[in-house]
């Protein structure tokens, strides 16, 4: 028996608003539970339930892709998202198991941001934007929310909007934990754009680490930003992020080892989104 | 509150508390094949089928389920996929000590029912959410693996 005192079923996103706005600091949002159910504090008692909303589902808008908050990432296992967003796909792929997966939902796995979570990680390197509800409607990119410090009170994530892929384009997923149903002791995502001459474009690199919110290294991207890719720059690039990134030590990894852990998952993901984005690293 | 649960076929109406979670309603109903054991989400013992897909019933609260299916290997007795699972558990020497078979079988039921004709490595992606605490995988894999060829051969589609 959890201690829960309420269950409240919210029938519209304004309605999720209205309800978690009266019942104020006791209240938690809950849709698929895998991490409210286990892991909510005893001064959560009421619970309102956005699962029932219908916001659930992934839909092509021209060279985007919408995907609802409700979606279960089980759901983001299809060959629309494998052939659109190869490297969301990855993502959930290497989060939790399939029993979590067929519980879990896309605003879920994206509010828990800090643990640090797989899927807002590789959408920040991909640039995407949320739909949130605050007190109305707003779309805000994820790196903007970052920096606000994340949903704050009762905001809402409704969609999450990104960018499909396109050649010329690469991007990458790249997770260390112990087990594959571990939560990451670091991941990192890199979105790539391959310039004239094998130059780097954009170059956006996000890192998660040990409950803090995911980080886009900007500065490490801009710098590299008009050179020409070499498997040299690319070391160099994933030492500079791994040198930008502070990691707290605690019980599962020492600081030291997540800083190691970060050069080689962005040294991994920059070499995948170089070699889908038409680098041939190895010659 | 007095949420509807289709269980094993059947409309119940409950008296369900916030706090209860889906296994505690479930083993409340005399179901003692869903297994009590991490209560964390992390272990699969507790499986059940909602909606026809294998979810972690001690963390699902039993209000969540409101309106909804969930079947548990009860509910199966007697249906030809879950009895050539079973079969071949048992001739495999797949369950070993036992406490994750029913989470085993209903993840087994639901893979089989998605794909009659899985990889090993498919199989072992499917139930990499149960654990089995003799740490014997080898044996589920081959069980699984060798029902859903009897399944192919009894010439069931995929909704049986």
């Amino acid at each position: 028996m959890k201690h829960f005192q309420q269950f409240l079923v919210a029938e519209t996103p304004q309605d999720a608003v209205d309800l978690r706005k009266a019942a104020g600091t006791k209240a938690l949002y809950i849709a698929g539970g895998t991490m409210a159910v286990p892991l909510a504090t005893k001064s959560v008692e009421v619970l309102v339930d956005i699962s029932r909303l219908d916001l659930a589902g992934v839909a092509m808008e021209g060279d985007k892709i919408a995907i609802g908050a409700t979606t279960r990432l089980a759901d983001l296992l299809s060959a629309e998202v494998r052939t659109g967003l190869p490297p969301v796909y990855d993502a959930v792929r290497k989060c939790a198991t399939p029993i979590i997966r067929n519980m879990a939902t896309v605003g879920g796995a994206l509010a828990v941001a800090h643990l640090p979570s797989d899927l807002a990680v590789v959408l920040l390197a991909m640039g995407a934007d949320l739909e949130i509800m605050r007190d109305e409607k707003a779309v805000i990119s994820i790196e903007d929310l970052l920096a606000q410090g994340w949903l704050k009170g009762h905001d809402l994530i409704c969609r999450v909007i990104v960018s499909k892929g396109r050649p010329g384009r690469g991007a990458s997923f790249a997770k260390f934990g112990r087990s594959a149903i571990d939560i990451a002791l670091v991941n990192a995502a890199v979105a790539l754009d391959r310039a004239e001459g094998g130059r780097v474009g954009r170059l956006r690199i996000a890192v998660g680490q040990s409950y803090s919110l995911p980080v886009l290294v900007k500065a490490v991207g801009k710098e590299a930003e008009g050179k020409v890719l070499t498997r040299s720059l690319l070391e160099e690039i994933a030492r500079s992020a791994a040198g930008s990134i502070k990691p707290k030590s605690d019980f599962r990894a020492s600081s030291e080892y997540r800083k190691h852990l970060v050069e080689v998952m962005v040294a991994r993901a920059l070499y995948e989104a170089a070699t889908q984005a038409g680098w041939k690293l190895d010659t | 509150m007095t949420p509807k649960l289709t269980v094993n076929g059947k409309e119940l109406t409950l008296e369900i508390s916030p706090g209860e979670t889906l296994l505690e309603a479930l083993r409340g109903l005399g179901l003692k094949s869903v297994k009590k054991s991490c209560e964390t989400g992390n272990c699969g013992a507790c499986t059940v089928l909602l909606d026809g897909r294998p979810v972690a019933s001690c963390i699902t609260l039993a209000l969540q389920a409101d309106g909804r299916s969930v079947v548990t290997v009860e509910g199966l007795a007697g249906n030809p996929r879950l009895v050539a699972l079973q079969e071949s558990f048992v001739e495999a020497g797949a369950p070993q000590c036992g406490y994750c078979t029913p989470g085993m079988l209903l993840t087994a039921f639901a893979l089989l029912g998605a794909n009659a004709a899985p990889t090993r490595e498919e199989i072992r992606e499917a139930i990499s959410g149960n654990i089995c605490r003799c740490s014997g995988y080898v044996k589920v894999v081959d069980a699984i693996s060798d029902a859903a060829e009897k399944i192919r051969g009894l010439g069931y589609g995929a909704n049986h």
